[in-house]
């Protein structure tokens, strides 16, 4: 039976070769293109698993403390202040299945009591981390916010060189930044704020770096850097709020009116903050809307009055929105009493500014002077202390106070750099 | 923002809340639950840096070439294959440190410092790492590439460049992009004058273990394991191999075989103020973030609260850190292992840990195994007062290599293997472990614990010459984000997600011939049955039935 | 949103209060517990669908937050009513969902929009939109959900899916809400605010429970074997995808024989039908041969044809292909049983002295069939080799590997066949068979017909048994 292996055979043979022939011309002919991923979402991606990890094995407390950790950073990040809760539920699950000698969760209520403003608080829990340990970079992170924002200075330098020291990194980066910051050493600032972006990974860090450099450029006056700053972090992270309402701010300061409207409007959509809703107002003021500006700052009333009815505290808000809707009195209540807490130089200055507004010039020009005593170099506060000077007829201070601040940032206040120019042709003459 | 709960999970959690209510309601309300006034600057916390992430270090006497050593170090674990676009450089504001101290007074006698410069030629056009197939090293396709510069120093000389702008193997992105990423590690893999070999780049990650094995802490059991946490995940990879000359004592490894090692990454201090503050540590211009020395130290070792302080010190501190002599001499497992296996736990002060993690395996610092190994006392010219017990892997390199590794080292005669350095192969896990329970005292295995975690070897083989690791993976580990840390190998499943670089463009030839072939194939398979059965018909004939 | 339900945060303040009251001065600083937890500048959304096989009908509830309703007081304007309908037409524009590329067009049946007390003297909203479209869900379709409505607001974002009247398959949505459509919010602390935007589903025709996601084919066992073959099969995988010399590329085939060999020594691929057809008959070795090399043939042929059309076609599931191939398998089986059960009453009439040339006769197509049948489910790890090799533009290796898994897979099958002919024929003499045979078979025919009866009826009942299975399986 030779025949039909004939015909077996030459199909086998021509079926091989075909094989070959597919195998050899179809391979290494495809463009060979990288898939295109957008960066993972790193936190969300840790919060899930440790969410999985911890329904299998509840008793993690280290797990559960670093859950706690992340909710903080996930409320930072997503504005939505629910993960507060969550993030006090998990530390304090942490602090039950093991109560002593848990820094990370005594590093994670600390940095909560921080996002929640109680920073005599987070101080407390940070010392008791490092009496636990004392190395750990993060306990220093919370300890140095914590003492930033009361105002004690030297100790707030102090814990972020600790911090440097221990973990040279974004976290430890951003704060040396912001603490050169505030002493007006604003090119080292940027300088570190540079090392803290390339050593970010993460498009909210990316974010995050990209909207204080912004702020760093803004305040020198870089209107320009400022955007290429705010441009670049929206690239790397579209939903950052910060970064829209630094656009804004640039928008306003371009000229651009109707852009910064709009873009404040969204802004106050997506997290209508006090801070935010001022300056909406400020400039829904400037475009001679006012009306839709008093509709903004009774909202900002309205945020204000629910954070208090929800135990917060922030003097600083309510001062702040005082002023703005010209309850000059009620500013300096409120401002008295938050100065009373903390001694931030925010504060300070915006005692200074209700006290102006309320006619107590005298006493207002003494924590001017302190604000200018700290070195830091912001436009804002150079023209309150110039008017302050002004009230008072000291013009030659005022005269150059005032110059000070309009050559540091031209467009620093929508509302107020007019104004500090007019100022300043009266006291100049 | 994962799914809501199914009603057993709400229940749990309601269950979980009951309780954190119950113990939280008091200090409940100290602050805005709902609100967001935010008016101060918050800075992130927990920034991801898993670039100077330590992982692992191996040393061990080169199988292929006598008289020299070869260290393996890796960092940031966990590198999912598919990690676009922008892969897992090495951080280029960090310098990645193996040392060497052969004479045991914890300080480094060679130092040989990576650091890494990155090549980014995108721009803004694109995101991609790669415009077309990357066929070697410099093809200029490969967009992004980095640069290391190796320097060494040898007992507190200055350092001197060995290369500059040496290769770095990149990251592999997928099979399309590099068909043959074997060729790019073999570019990356150089000789350097004096017989040096260096590399840098992406590899397996070449430790096997399952990671739930340390859950026991948690309360976990050792029941379910068996799973190699660490499949198809790869590493970065540093691997340098050195004669023996140059890490000896004097240059001598017959009289002084003994050597530490260790492996850092740090970063330069960042001073604000301008002075430095009278600490010994904040002199030094570099700051230490990562070390690693014996694997699994901080596993199994360190506390949590001790951890942070290991990460910062040199070894030449350890010793005065009482909290981690403590730790290494009343460890916690074993206490563990007891209460669940009730496997009695060997009395505490476990001196024999002290010689395996702290001092080496010596007769000469009253330890109680008898036994001379790789401790720096033993080395001939050693001056014995300046020894200081510190956490480091010591490798004796007069113990011939093995013919026949064992995965179990020491504990089953292997002398080769860990702790006297580590191989590749050895299982390190289940080593510790019997170590923990006693064995290495004992000279005999526990038995309850003989399987260990169940993953007695890597899931690549390794090759026998340098630099010894497996090819990075290309498949995808996880199809999506969120998987829990010990993920299983992936599935085989009907849609390839394991290559992804399927692209619909795909060779229409190759489609054509396949299909083809195919046809050919189903054909043939009848025609040949029809013959056959022909055949079969035709002899004997009989009255059968006609089909 | 991690509203509290109700039970859970009134006893957490009421322990607050008594703990508050006794330790007021410590406690800095005292604060009384939030009566309502909702972040105060959220909308949350919830979105429920239902889909019968002729509409599909959405309940859509909006709850916004204390601010957020004050921003949008003016927009009210003291007519709720208008306003409701309004916003209802503009959440149902917002709201895409597609049946087979098919973009629905709602209605707003019903809008309602309320106030409702919050925190520190405000209020928050409600609004209420039931929204119904038709739809042609009477055949297979699958069905996306994309919410584009109010994304620039931060808040909870929940979608369910139930049916009624049709089958949903692969609903990544829960049936029930979890928040009680928005009224409480649950605060477990192990799961984040729900972000649900966008969904897809399959429909089916006809009731039955509804499947969640669908598992991967390949069940995963933890024994050896099936670790082993995993195992094997990634680093089958990998050596598929690396760099091919022509040692590499000779030893990928040979592993492809030895997966092919292993995967066949699983159960399933035929073996049952082989034992069942071998089983009582007087085969010969090269039945064993014949039906293990037509087992083969078929398979490579279904591997290849199921590879190319799933690497050619997107839209079709690989799952539901195996699916339906498993059952027209079964089916097959059973038909072949069937005629030659019908096939032995025949014959134990006509000739009974022949049995050994029935046996040959009977075969051949039965044969035929049954080889087809246990090949024609492709194992999924020859079409991921294949689909892989295909991907990677090495089709002509990959049909190559394929070719010499079947190869494998036809040695372990002739194997097996041989194997149960051996045995077969210790049985044979025992005559169990017989006995069994007995009580299927008249009288008269009984010692020639028994053996092919009951090898009929045995591969009938595997028939039946493995399309039971298909079908238990597409559920």
């Amino acid at each position: 039976m030779r025949r039909p292996l004939i015909y077996l055979g030459v199909p086998v043979l021509v079926a091989v070769v075909l094989l070959l022939t597919g195998g050899v011309l179809g391979g290494h002919s495809r463009p060979a293109a990288a898939p295109v991923a957008a960066p993972t979402d790193r936190l969300a991606d840790s919060i899930a698993r440790a969410q999985d990890r911890l329904r299998t094995l509840p008793k993690d407390w280290r797990t559960w403390a670093a859950l706690a950790s992340a909710y903080v950073e996930e409320a930072r990040v997503t504005a939505n202040p629910t993960y507060y809760q969550k993030a006090q539920g998990a530390a304090q699950q942490s602090l039950t299945l093991h109560p002593d000698g848990n820094v990370d969760a005594l590093v994670a209520l600390g940095a909560l009591a921080n996002a929640r403003h109680d920073f005599a608080g987070a101080r407390d829990q940070a010392r008791a981390a490092l009496a636990v340990d004392g190395y750990s970079a993060d306990a220093y992170g919370v300890l140095a916010d914590a003492q930033t924002q009361l105002g004690d200075s030297a100790a707030a330098t102090d814990a972020v060189q600790r911090m440097l020291d221990l973990r040279p990194g974004l976290a430890a980066y951003a704060r040396a930044s912001y603490d050169l910051e505030l002493h007006g050493r604003t090119d080292d600032a940027t300088a570190l704020m540079r090392r803290a972006l390339d050593a970010a990974t993460d498009p909210h860090d990316i974010a995050f770096c990209r909207n204080q450099l912004g702020e760093l450029a803004w305040q020198r006056g870089d209107v320009a850097g400022a955007r290429r700053e705010y441009t670049a972090g929206l690239a790397a992270d579209a939903t950052s709020v910060a970064l829209r309402r630094g656009l804004a701010q640039v928008d306003a300061a371009d000229g651009h009116l109707d852009a910064a409207l709009a873009g404040y409007a969204d802004v106050t959509g997506r997290a209508p903050t006090p801070g935010y809703l001022i300056e909406y107002a400020d400039l829904l003021r400037l475009v001679g809307r006012p009306a839709d500006a008093m509709t903004q700052l009774s909202l900002a009333d309205a945020a204000v009055q629910l954070f208090t009815a929800n135990g917060g505290v922030d003097g600083l808000a309510t001062a702040s929105l005082d002023l703005a809707t010209g309850r000059a009195a009620d500013a300096v209540t409120a401002a008295r009493a938050e100065w009373a807490r903390r001694q931030h130089v925010d504060v300070t200055d915006t005692l200074a500014w209700a006290l102006h507004a309320a006619g107590k010039d005298a006493e207002a020009l003494g924590y001017a002077r302190r604000v200018a005593g700290t070195g830091a170099r912001n436009a804002s506060y150079a023209y309150h202390l110039g008017a302050i000077e002004a009230a008072l007829g000291q013009r030659d201070a005022a005269r150059a106070d005032l110059t000070r601040a309009l050559t540091t940032n031209p467009y620093f206040s929508p509302l107020e750099a007019p104004v500090a120019r007019q100022l300043l042709t009266k006291v100049g003459s | 923002m994962k799914f809501s709960s199914t009603s057993s999970r709400a229940r749990r959690g309601l269950a979980v809340l009951a309780t954190a209510t119950v113990l939280g309601g008091v200090v409940y309300g100290l602050g805005p639950a709902a609100a967001n006034a935010s008016s101060h600057r918050e800075a992130p916390l927990v920034a991801a840096d898993p670039a100077i992430d330590n992982t692992d270090l191996y040393a061990f006497v080169s199988p292929d070439r006598p008289d020299y050593v070869t260290f393996i170090a890796n960092w940031q674990p966990f590198e999912e294959p598919n990690g676009g676009p922008n892969f897992y450089p090495f951080a280029t504001d960090a310098a990645y440190n193996i040392y060497v101290d052969n004479d045991g007074d914890g300080k480094p006698d060679a130092t040989f410092r990576y650091t890494f410069q990155t090549i980014d030629k995108r721009g803004n056009d694109t995101f991609l790492y790669n415009k077309g197939p990357v066929n070697s090293i410099d093809d200029p396709n490969l967009l992004v590439r980095q640069t290391y510069t190796l320097e060494s120093s040898f007992n507190g000389q200055p350092f001197k460049t060995r290369i500059k702008d040496a290769p770095v193997a990149p990251s592999r992105v997928g099979p399309a992009s590099m068909p043959d990423y074997g060729k790019l590690r073999d570019q990356a893999s150089i000789t350097l004058p004096g017989g040096w070999k260096s590399y840098a780049g992406q590899a397996d990650d070449p430790f096997f273990l399952d990671l739930r094995v340390f859950d026991l802490l948690y309360g976990g059991n050792l029941s379910e394991v068996g799973q190699d946490t660490l499949a198809g995940y790869n590493v970065n990879t540093i691997a340098l191999q050195v004669p023996f000359k140059d890490v000896a004592l004097k240059g001598d490894a017959k009289r002084n075989p003994n050597i530490g090692i260790w492996t850092t990454t740090d970063r330069g201090r960042v001073r604000m103020s301008g002075q430095p503050d009278a600490s010994d540590n904040a002199r030094r211009d570099r700051v230490q973030v990562s070390r690693l020395g014996n694997p699994l130290v901080n596993e199994v070792v360190v506390p949590a609260g001790l951890k942070d302080a290991f990460n910062s010190l040199s070894p030449d501190k350890d010793a005065g850190i009482p909290a981690v002599v403590q730790r290494v001499t009343d460890p916690e497992v074993p206490r563990l292992i007891e209460s669940i296996y009730k496997v009695p736990a060997p009395a505490a002060p476990r001196n024999d840990l002290v010689e395996i993690f702290l001092t080496g395996i010596t007769t000469k610092a009253g330890g109680p195994i008898k036994a001379d190994l790789n401790s720096q006392l033993n080395n001939a010219d050693v001056d014995a007062s300046k020894f200081r017990p510190s956490e480091m892997l010591r490798l004796n390199l007069s113990v011939p290599v093995s013919k026949n590794p064992n995965r179990l080292g020491l504990l089953a005669g292997d002398q080769q293997g860990f702790p006297n350095g580590r191989r590749l192969t050895d299982d390190v896990v289940d080593i510790e472990l019997q170590a923990l329970e006693g064995a290495a005292l004992t000279g005999k295995l526990v038995d309850a614990l003989a399987a260990g975690d169940k993953v007695d070897a890597n899931d690549n083989a390794f090759s026998d010459k340098f630099p010894y690791i497996a090819l990075p993976n290309t498949a995808a580990v996880n199809a999506k984000a969120g998987k829990t840390g010990a993920a299983p190998a992936p599935a085989p499943s009907t849609t390839p997600a394991a290559f992804s670089n399927k692209d619909s463009t795909a060779s229409t030839v190759g489609y054509i011939s396949a299909g083809v072939g195919a046809a050919v194939v189903v054909m043939l398979g009848t025609a040949f049955l029809f013959v056959w059965w022909r055949r079969r018909t035709m002899v004997p004939a009989d009255d059968t039935l006609p089909l | 949103m991690a509203r509290r339900s109700t039970g859970p945060s009134r006893t957490g303040r009421w322990l607050f209060v008594v703990g508050a009251a006794l330790l007021g001065v410590l406690v800095l600083p005292a604060h009384p517990a939030s009566a309502h937890p909702l972040g105060n500048f959220t909308i949350n959304q919830y979105d429920g669908l239902t889909v019968h096989p002729d509409r599909v009908e959405v309940t859509a509830v909006v709850d916004a937050a204390e601010l957020p309703t004050r921003q949008e007081r003016p927009l009210v304007g003291g007519d709720p009513v208008g306003y409701a309908a309004k916003a209802c037409r503009e959440l149902a524009d917002s709201f895409e969902v597609r049946a087979s590329d098919d973009r629905l067009k709602w209605t707003v049946v019903s809008s309602s929009f309320a106030y409702a007390p919050g925190t520190g003297g405000l209020e928050t909203s409600r609004l209420e939109c039931a929204l119904r479209a038709p739809a042609r869900l009477d055949t297979p379709a699958t069905v996306t959900v994309t919410n584009h409505y109010r994304t620039d607001r931060v808040g909870w974002r929940e979608m369910t899916a139930t049916a009624d009247g049709v089958r949903l398959v692969d609903s990544p949505l829960s049936a029930t809400s979890v928040s009680n459509e928005l009224r409480a919010y649950p605060a477990d602390l192990l799961s984040s605010a729900l972000d649900q935007t966008r969904a897809s589903f399959r429909v089916d025709p006809g009731v039955g429970a509804s499947a969640g996601p669908a598992a991967v084919v390949t069940p995963r066992g933890s024994d050896p074997l099936s670790r082993i073959t995993a195992t094997a099969e990634r680093r089958f995988q990998l050596l598929a995808g690396g760099h091919l010399t022509p040692l590499l590329a000779v030893l990928a085939v040979l592993l492809a024989i030895l997966l092919g060999a292993g995967h066949a020594a699983l159960p399933g691929h035929g073996k049952t039908v082989l034992a069942a057809y071998l089983a009582g008959r007087r085969g010969r070795p090269r039945d064993a041969l014949a039906v293990g090399a037509m087992v083969t043939v078929t398979h490579t042929g279904a591997v290849l044809v199921v590879g190319l059309l799933l690497s050619v076609s997107t839209a079709l599931a690989g799952d539901r292909l195996l699916a339906y191939l498993g059952l027209a398998s079964g089916l097959l089986i059973v038909v072949v049983g069937g005629w030659m059960l019908v096939k032995s009453r025949r014959h134990s009439h006509h000739h009974h002295h022949h049995d050994h040339s029935h046996s040959h006769s009977h075969g051949k197509l039965s044969l035929a069939g049954i080889g087809l049948a246990g090949g024609l489910v492709p194992s999924p790890s020859a079409l991921v080799v294949l689909l892989g090799a295909i991907g990677l533009g090495r089709a002509g290796f990959g049909v190559l590997l394929v070719l010499a898994y079947g190869l494998g897979m036809a040695g372990t099958l002739t194997a097996a066949g041989l194997l149960l002919l051996a045995v077969q024929r210790r049985m044979a003499r025992a005559g169990w068979v017989a006995r069994l045979a007995t009580r299927l078979t008249p009288r008269g025919t009984r010692r020639r017909a028994t053996g092919t009866t009951a090898t009929a009826a045995l591969v009938v009942l595997v028939g039946l048994g493995l399309t039971v299975r298909a079908l238990a399986g597409a559920v």
